[in-house]
């Protein structure tokens, strides 16, 4: 066989998603950040829901999702992405509206708004980036860091005596009656991608049909937050992340939430 | 706000103004204009839903009072950054701190200069009657969508629990999704037809061009004030002294420019001068 007769529209396996724009992306390289953007245009474009997506973009790294995914977005002020986002989908129950956020903003200082969506059921989804870091700030301490791992503001390792312990909020979330879909994956090696993105496609589809909140927390690497080489973070978060934070589905209600 | 055809309030209870939250589940509007209600967990929360709904282009408010409105402040800055209409309504009680829950003008100069961090202003109109109350949630918000900006109505706790006879305007239809689409093409709904994307952001870190866009603010404030500057004047054509006040202090006022002209009138009649 020749290998023209292998290239063939037919025979594709991949191509760049449309909804990711050609424009050089600041993360890092080796973060999970711009893996987890591209399932996220992958999968809008497959379900053909560009006209009526909006998304919500956090303070943090991912302040700037909107310059590299080519949908409707709105930028939160620090943690108050799913205030914003129940007030969009409430307004427009037809679109699929998602927000992005990291452990900052989502667990610690949007706690509150973050809870309250979830509690409300509200029918949108939460793209949670858990890299148990402040990435976009220089490395401080985040409400998921890890006890004795070492941050800008915990430079001697995080102690429970000191700093409380590191918070799962996802469990939690997973106990309130507006949850319909609550998960945790990551994006360190082809097959989690794929689950990963499963599990989004899973949870905007939720939002469309308007099932309750879903939350797809995505255990992530920070190698420069942490210090790390790329490759050696996805083996420390292998090794010390999973432990704290097992990746797997928490609740998946099929009908959706109880009204 | 329903006949004003408003698309979504949200709120937190707070005294002298939860009568509005209160009002607005009991008239139940989802069910008949389709106006989204819904008492947030927080004033935090609230203004951010606001901000939200706001650069949907949905028509969208909030009312609050002092302590809650201080709590909004980030939220307001956000708006006013982003430049998108929206209605705040802040019926003022004394502070500081949690203060009382009587009436007070204390947050004029919040609410005059901005309230929240960086050089913004919003519009401000303050009622002195529950009649100027009910008109100006419609002026508020076509002032808010004609420039772009924040709208806020500054009441005070006495306006806010003052029962006076008033004629309600007319019902106005809300704006239909295309309405809206065609209202506002920079508004995020969803890319219909896949026009270009819209994003609404507050942030700008080249500074160049975070000074252009202050320069821009500040040109519709100056054309704010040029245009829409507004007061009701009594009796003024031929006063010595001008009294200005707004909200319940423009009554009490009135009341007394009232009383001084009666006296004055009297002391001209006994002593022979022309009465005016
Ligand atoms: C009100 C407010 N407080 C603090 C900040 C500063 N700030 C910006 S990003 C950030 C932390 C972000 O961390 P995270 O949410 O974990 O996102 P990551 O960068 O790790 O993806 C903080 C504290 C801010 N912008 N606004
Ligand atoms: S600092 Fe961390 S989270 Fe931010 S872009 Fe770099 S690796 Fe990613
Ligand atoms: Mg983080």
């Amino acid at each position: 066989m020749e290998l023209n007769d292998i290239i063939k529209p037919e025979n594709k396996v991949y191509s760049e998603p449309k909804l990711l724009n050609r424009v050089h992306m600041h993360y890092c390289p080796g973060c999970s950040h711009g893996v987890v953007h591209k399932l996220v245009a992958q999968v809008i474009e497959e379900m053909g829901v560009a006209e009526k997506t909006v998304g919500i973009s956090p303070v943090g790294c991912a302040v700037f999702a909107y310059n590299y995914i080519d949908v409707d977005w709105e930028e939160a002020p620090h943690g108050r992405a799913t205030a914003l986002a129940t007030a969009v989908k409430r307004l427009w129950p037809e679109n699929l509206v998602f927000t992005y956020q990291g452990d900052g903003d989502f667990s610690a200082i949007g706690t509150c708004e973050s809870i309250h969506a979830c509690n409300r059921g509200e029918n949108i989804v939460i793209i949670f980036i858990n890299n148990a870091i402040y990435g976009m700030t220089g490395g401080q301490m985040a409400p998921t860091t890890l006890l004795g791992q070492k941050t800008a503001t915990c430079p001697y390792g995080r102690r429970p005596d000191l700093n409380g312990y590191p918070l799962a909020i996802t469990p939690l979330l997973a106990q309130l009656d507006g949850t319909c879909y609550v998960t945790r994956q990551s994006v360190h090696t082809p097959a989690n991608v794929r689950k990963a993105k499963a599990a989004l496609r899973k949870a905007f589809e939720n939002s469309i049909n308007c099932k309750g909140t879903s939350v797809v927390e995505i255990v992530s690497a920070c190698n420069t937050g942490w210090k790390l080489t790329p490759e050696k973070a996805n083996k420390w978060m292998e090794e010390n992340m999973f432990a704290k934070y097992p990746l797997g589905d928490l609740k998946d209600l099929k009908d959706g939430i109880q009204r | 706000m329903i006949r004003y055809g408003a698309d979504g309030y949200f709120g937190y209870p707070i005294t002298p103004q939860s009568e509005v939250l209160e009002k607005l589940e009991e008239e139940m509007p989802w069910e008949t204009t389709g106006m989204v209600v819904l008492q947030a967990e927080s004033e935090v929360a609230a203004i951010n839903m606001v901000y939200g709904g706001a650069m949907t282009g949905k028509a969208v408010c909030t009312s609050t009072s002092s302590p809650g409105f201080s709590l909004m402040q980030e939220g307001v800055s956000y708006l006013a950054a982003s430049e998108v209409p929206a209605l705040l309504i802040n019926v003022q009680r004394g502070g500081p701190g949690l203060g009382t829950i009587h009436a007070s003008q204390a947050d004029y100069f919040q609410a005059c200069k901005g309230g929240g961090h960086g050089d913004y202003h919003m519009i401000v109109l303050a009622p002195s009657s529950v009649q100027e109350m009910a008109d100006m949630v419609a002026l508020g918000f076509d002032l808010a969508f004609k420039y772009r900006c924040v709208s806020m109505i500054l009441a005070d706790g006495t306006i806010g629990q003052l029962m006076e006879k008033v004629v309600l305007p007319e019902q106005r239809p809300r704006r239909t999704d295309d309405e809206i689409r065609e209202q506002c093409p920079w508004a995020v709904n969803g890319r219909k037809g896949m026009r270009p994307s819209n994003v609404v952001t507050s942030l700008e870190l080249d500074d160049d061009k975070m000074e252009e866009n202050n320069w821009r603010f500040q040109a519709c404030y100056r054309e704010i004030e040029k245009n829409e500057t507004r007061c009701e004047l009594i009796d003024t054509d031929d006063c010595d002294y001008l009294i200005t006040a707004f909200g319940t202090t423009a009554r009490v006022a009135m009341k007394t420019m009232e009383l001084a002209r009666a006296e004055a009138r009297g002391r001209q009649e006994r002593q022979g001068h022309p009465v005016r």
